[in-house]
């Protein structure tokens, strides 16, 4: 028993489609996982802070005073 | 009764057709209405779903990162606060140093108290206002006060830069110096 050929053809055409919506909605929720903006101003929280002081300067400059 | 075998055969014939064309009709229509509703399924009830999920995903993925990069910026501040109460009672020089105002009017008198206290006399004095406190200045005296001068200069508690300085002997020997400098600032932001 032979599908009819304009079944055959419809149901291509849906599979097709479903094909086409399942790739689009992994490609969106691949852009969405791979897309996220991180929070406002948070950047100035995360500013490189370089913890060392360098003490020879104080040295030399209450050397230099006395 | 006799049987009629050949219109039994016909009839039955006639129905095996309709029996076959019925059953692939309905599972054709149910292929189709199922894919259709899979398609619609798809896009209103999974794609707002794994799109929600992948945001929250994503957004955890990022806390995470930016929770673990706030742990490294908090252990640098808590060092950093360390060689602060460490350094803290010597800091005092380095504000002098470097002070946060231009101070120029403590610059202009107190370069030129220090010409006065080496014995020299003023004999002109300008200050320019910019990145840094400019001044230059002539002042003539003896060799020695001119050196006394230069080295109090030196040892400023203010850091003063002497860009340039030239001693002249005048005519009656008395010697004569031109000098220009800067003394640096750094405003808060």
């Amino acid at each position: 028993m032979a599908l009819k050929k304009t079944e055959r053809e419809l149901i291509f055409l849906i599979t097709s489609t479903l094909i086409t919506v399942v790739v689009w909605v992994g490609l969106e929720v691949y852009r969405v996982y791979t897309k996220s903006l991180p929070p406002d101003g948070i950047d100035s929280y995360l500013s490189p802070l370089e913890p060392d002081l360098n003490v020879e300067v104080l040295d030399r400059l209450e050397k230099k005073q006395q | 009764m006799a049987v009629d075998y050949r219109s039994s055969l016909a009839r039955y014939r006639r129905y095996l057709q309709t029996v076959q064309n019925k059953p692939l009709w309905q599972e054709s229509l149910y292929l189709i209405l199922s894919l259709l509703l899979v398609m619609v399924l798809v896009i209103w009830a999974l794609r707002p779903t794994l799109v929600t999920i992948a945001k929250l995903l994503a957004e955890r993925k990022q806390y995470l990162e930016l929770e673990k990069r706030m742990d490294e910026k908090i252990e640098l501040i808590r060092e950093a606060q360390n060689v602060y109460l460490q350094v803290q009672d010597r800091l005092e020089v380095l504000n002098m140093a470097v002070p946060k105002t231009a101070d120029w009017s403590g610059v202009a008198t107190g370069v030129q108290q220090s010409a006065t206290d080496s014995g020299l006399v003023t004999k002109s004095f300008g200050v320019n206002l910019g990145k840094d406190v400019e001044f230059s200045m002539a002042t003539s005296g003896a060799y020695d006060g001119i050196k006394r001068f230069i080295t109090g200069l030196g040892k400023s508690s203010r850091i003063i830069d002497i860009k340039s300085l030239s001693i002249d002997k005048q005519v009656g020997g008395e010697l004569t110096l031109s000098l220009q400098g800067a003394a640096v600032y750094m405003p808060e932001n």
